[in-house]
C-alpha cells in the first residue's frame, strides 16, 4: 500500500519536473526563433510600441548568417610565398607583412568583408562579391608601391584648409563624402575648388626603387627603437636635396597610397641613410620595417589555387537547397506523425525545437554556412528524428508486453540510449577526422554535423522526453491506441 | 513473424553478384578523379542567349594552349570544361573564346595542392578505418554463443567495407566512365559518414542477436530471425526519414549537390539492405560450418 503510494507520489514529481522543463524549453525555444528572425521581432515591437502606450526600448541583435563564397558569390584564392631566400626566423614575419600589405589591398576593392589569411607559407584570400576575378588576381599581384611625400607649402595647406571649409559649406557635407558628380557641380562656383580635394603631402619621387634595405636600431641614448633606411646613389642624392630644403617640415612613408608613417625632418641627411623615430614602440618599428622592406623588395607570391563562384549560381544554390530542406523536413514530420501517432507529434514539436537550436547556434557562434554545410543540416534532421524512432521502438516494445505507460516510458528512453550513443558518437568522431581534410566543402559539413548531432542528443534525450512524461498520469496516457 | 533468414542463399548471391561488378567496373574504368585530387581547372559557363554547337567551341578552344581538355554541355544553356592546365591566364583565355558566356563556377589547382588533398584525404580515410575497427573490437568483445566475438566483429567489417563501401566506388566508377562524374572529396566524405552509419545498424542487429541468445536460446536460425523481427521496423524506419531528406536535397537541393547526395542516398539504403540481410545470413554461414 505505502509503496503504491510512494508510486504516485514518484510519478507526480516526476510529471511537476517535466512540466517546467517543457516550459523552460519552449521559452529558449521562442527565443531561439525570435534570434533567428530578429527583424520580425523588432518590427512587431515597433507595431506594439505605436499602438499602446507602453514603450519597450529593447530590440533583438541583429546578426546575419554567415554565408560561404558558394552561397554568395566570390573568389578564393590561394597563394604561395617563395621563402627560400629568406632566414627561416623571418619567415612568420615576412608572411605577416605580406598578409598586412594584401589587406591593404583588398581593402581598396571595396567590397564585403575580405579574409586574408597566413597558413604557413601560404596566403588565403577570400573576396566575397568579386565579380571579375582576373582583375583582382592582378591587382594583388602588383608589385606594392612604396613613396615618400613631402608636406606642402604654408600658403598651399592654407589654401587647402580655406577650400575645404568653403566647398564643405556649399554643400553641407564632410570632404570625405562628397561624390564625383558633386564635384562637377562645383566647376564655376568656387574658384581653384581642386584644392578641397588635394592631399597635404606632394609627390617627391623619392619612392620604394630606391630603398636598399631598412632595420630596426635602438638610439643609444635613449634606447628608443627607431628604423634606420639606407637608399641606394641615386636615391641618397634626391634625400640630401630633399631634406635639405625642407628642414622642420613633415615627410610621410606612403605604402599602397596609404599613410603607414609621419616624420619630422630634422636636418639635411647626407649619405643615403635615414632613421625614423618617434613614439614607435618595438613592435611598431618593426611592422614598419617589415612594411618597407616589402615596398622595396617583396615576397615572391605564385598563385596555386583559385575558386570562383558568380552570384547569380550562389544564391540559386541557396535558394534551392533552403526548400529542398524545408521540403525534407515537413515530409519527415509527415511520416513521424502518420507512423507514430501521437508520439510522433510530440517528436515533430522536438524536431521543430531542434531546427531553431541549430540555426541560433550557427548565429552565436558564427559558423560560415557553405552548400555542403547546408546539406549537413538537412542530413541531420534526418539523423536527429533516428534517436526518436529508437526510443519509440523500444517504448512500443514495453507497452505491448503489457508493461504501464510510465515504465514502458522510463524503458524506452533507458534502453535504447545505448544504440542512440554509439551510432551518434560514430558519426561525431568521423566528423572530427573529416576536420584534417582542408577543404572548406569538408570543414563545412564537418562542423555543422558536429554541432546538429550535439543538439540532437539534447533535443532527443531531454526535450522529448520531458514532452511525453508532461502526460504522465493523465487521460491520454491511458488511451493506448494513441501511443502504439 | 516473417521469415527473413529463408532467402539467406539469395542475398548472398546477390551481394556477391553486386562486389564483382564493382570489382570489375574499378579494374576495367578506374577512376576519373576530381580536380581537387588531380590538380586541373575545371569552369563552367551559362549563355543568356543560344549556346553555340559544342564542336564549335572545342575546336576554338583547342586553338589555346591548354593540353589535354574536356568540353560537355551542361543542363539546357551552358558548357563545363575541364583540363590539366592550370596556368593563371587561362581562365581569361577561355572567357574571351567563349564570347557571350558568363561564369558560373570556376576552380583551378594546382598540382601541389592537388597531392596535398589527396594525401589529406588519404589519412583521413586510414584514421577512420582503424576507429572502426576499435569501435567494433569494444562493441563485439565477449560475445559468447555458436559465433564467437572475433566472428560478429570481421562479419561486421566485411559488410561495411567490401560491400557497401565497394559497391558505391563501383557505382562512381562506372559513373565517371559512362558520364564523366568525377570521383571528387565529397563522395570520399560521404563514403565516411554512410560507413559510421551502416555500421551502426548492424552493430544494433547484433546487439540483439546476442541479448536473445542470453534470453531465449534456441537454434541460432531462429534466434537470429526473432531478432531481425524486431530490429527490422526500426532500421527501415530511421533509414527511411535519412531518404526522406536526402532524396528532398538530391531532388530539389541543385546540381551542385547531386553526386555528394547521391553517393549518400546509395550508402543508407547498402548500408540498410547489408545489416538486415546480408550481415545475418554471414553469420548464419559461420554457424553452418562449424
Amino acid at each position: 500500500m505505502t509503496l503504491s503510494l510512494n508510486f504516485v507520489i514518484l510519478i507526480k514529481v516526476m510529471k511537476q519536473k517535466a512540466i517546467i522543463t517543457s516550459i523552460i524549453i519552449l521559452i529558449f525555444a521562442v527565443a531561439a526563433a525570435g534570434f533567428i528572425n530578429p527583424e520580425f521581432v523588432n518590427e512587431k515591437i515597433e507595431d506594439f510600441n505605436e499602438n499602446t502606450a507602453f514603450n519597450i526600448n529593447r530590440r533583438v541583435k541583429e546578426i546575419d548568417f554567415e554565408l560561404g563564397l558558394d552561397l554568395q558569390g566570390g573568389a578564393h584564392l590561394l597563394y604561395q610565398a617563395d621563402l627560400s631566400d629568406v632566414d627561416e626566423r623571418e619567415h612568420s614575419d615576412r608572411m605577416n607583412a605580406l598578409r598586412d600589405l594584401i589587406e591593404r589591398r583588398v581593402d581598396q576593392f571595396g567590397i564585403g568583408e575580405p579574409v586574408v589569411q597566413v597558413r604557413g607559407e601560404r596566403l588565403a584570400v577570400e573576396l566575397p562579391g568579386v565579380r571579375d576575378q582576373d582583375e583582382a588576381i592582378q591587382e594583388i599581384g602588383e608589385t606594392p608601391f612604396l613613396e615618400f611625400k613631402i608636406e606642402r607649402s604654408d600658403e598651399d595647406l592654407q589654401k587647402i584648409d580655406e577650400k575645404r571649409r568653403e566647398v564643405s559649406e556649399f554643400l553641407g557635407k564632410e570632404i570625405d563624402e562628397i561624390t564625383e558628380e558633386e564635384k562637377e557641380d562645383l566647376e564655376g562656383e568656387i574658384e581653384d575648388w581642386e584644392f578641397a580635394f588635394m592631399d597635404e603631402f606632394e609627390e617627391t619621387g623619392l619612392t620604394g626603387r630606391y630603398l636598399q634595405g631598412a632595420e630596426v636600431s635602438f638610439n643609444q641614448l635613449t634606447g628608443e627603437p627607431m628604423v634606420s633606411l639606407r637608399f641606394d646613389n641615386e636615391g641618397s642624392e634626391i634625400l640630401q636635396q630633399l631634406t635639405a630644403e625642407n628642414v622642420g617640415k613633415a615627410i610621410a612613408t606612403y605604402l599602397d597610397q596609404e599613410v603607414i608613417q609621419i616624420a619630422t625632418i630634422q636636418e639635411e641627411i647626407p649619405g643615403g641613410e635615414a632613421q625614423i623615430s618617434g613614439n614607435l614602440s618595438t613592435e611598431e618599428a618593426r611592422e614598419l620595417r617589415d612594411n618597407l622592406k616589402i615596398g622595396a623588395l617583396p615576397v615572391p607570391i605564385e598563385l596555386i589555387s583559385q575558386r570562383s563562384v558568380g552570384p547569380e549560381l550562389g544564391a540559386r544554390s541557396l535558394e534551392d537547397s533552403v526548400r529542398a530542406g524545408i521540403i525534407g523536413f515537413l515530409a519527415v514530420i509527415v511520416f513521424m506523425c502518420l507512423y507514430y501517432k501521437f508520439l510522433g507529434l510530440l517528436a515533430a514539436a522536438s524536431l521543430l525545437i531542434y531546427v531553431a537550436f541549430v540555426l541560433s547556434a550557427f548565429k552565436i557562434l558564427g559558423v560560415t554556412l557553405t552548400l555542403s554545410g547546408i546539406a549537413g543540416f538537412i542530413l541531420s534532421i534526418g539523423m536527429a528524428i533516428d534517436a526518436n524512432i529508437l526510443i519509440f521502438s523500444r517504448m512500443r516494445e514495453e507497452l505491448d508486453e503489457g508493461k504501464s505507460f510510465e515504465k514502458s516510458v522510463e524503458e524506452g528512453f533507458r534502453r535504447a540510449w545505448p544504440s542512440i550513443r554509439d551510432g551518434n558518437l560514430t558519426t561525431i568522431l568521423v566528423a572530427f577526422i573529416l576536420f584534417s581534410v582542408s577543404t572548406s566543402f569538408v570543414q563545412g559539413f564537418a562542423t555543422v554535423l558536429i554541432i546538429g548531432i550535439s543538439i540532437s542528443l539534447f533535443t532527443a534525450m531531454i526535450v522529448t522526453r520531458s514532452f511525453i512524461q508532461v502526460f504522465l498520469g493523465s487521460k491520454l496516457a491511458e488511451i493506448k491506441k494513441l501511443w502504439i | 513473424m516473417i521469415n527473413l533468414t529463408k532467402h539467406k542463399n539469395k542475398y548472398l548471391i546477390f551481394s556477391g553478384v553486386l562486389v564483382l561488378a564493382s570489382i570489375l567496373a574499378i579494374v576495367i574504368f578506374g577512376f576519373n578523379l576530381g580536380i581537387e585530387l588531380d590538380g586541373g581547372s575545371v569552369l563552367e559557363v551559362e549563355y543568356e542567349e543560344e549556346r553555340p554547337p559544342i564542336d564549335e567551341v572545342r575546336s576554338a578552344l583547342a586553338d589555346l594552349d591548354m593540353g589535354n581538355f574536356q568540353v560537355q554541355e551542361l543542363e539546357d544553356d551552358g558548357f563545363i570544361i575541364r583540363t590539366t592546365e592550370t596556368r593563371e591566364d587561362l581562365y581569361g583565355e577561355v572567357m574571351t573564346v567563349l564570347e557571350g558566356a558568363t561564369e558560373r563556377e570556376f576552380e583551378s589547382i594546382g598540382p601541389a595542392v592537388g597531392e596535398e588533398l589527396r594525401n589529406m584525404t588519404i589519412i583521413a580515410m586510414l584514421l577512420a578505418s582503424v576507429l572502426i575497427v576499435i569501435y567494433i573490437a569494444f562493441a563485439f568483445s565477449g560475445a559468447s554463443g555458436p559465433v564467437s566475438s572475433w566472428q560478429y566483429g570481421v562479419t561486421a567489417t566485411i559488410v561495411a567495407f567490401l560491400h557497401d563501401v565497394l559497391i558505391i566506388v563501383g557505382v562512381f566508377a562506372a559513373l565517371g566512365h559512362f558520364l564523366g562524374v568525377q570521383f571528387t572529396i565529397p563522395i570520399i566524405v560521404a563514403l565516411l559518414t554512410t560507413l559510421g552509419y551502416s555500421l551502426n545498424d548492424t552493430v544494433v542487429i547484433f546487439d540483439r542477436i546476442r541479448e536473445n541468445i542470453h534470453k531465449a536460446g534456441g537454434r541460432f536460425e531462429k534466434v537470429v530471425n526473432s531478432s531481425l523481427n524486431q530490429t527490422i521496423t526500426r532500421s527501415i524506419n530511421t533509414s527511411f526519414t535519412t531518404l526522406l531528406v536526402l532524396l528532398a536535397v538530391l531532388f530539389l537541393g541543385g546540381e551542385a549537390l547531386t553526386y555528394f547526395i547521391l553517393a549518400l542516398v546509395l550508402g543508407v539504403i547498402l548500408g540498410t539492405y547489408s545489416s538486415i540481410f546480408l550481415a545475418s545470413s554471414l553469420l548464419l554461414k559461420w554457424e553452418e560450418r562449424a
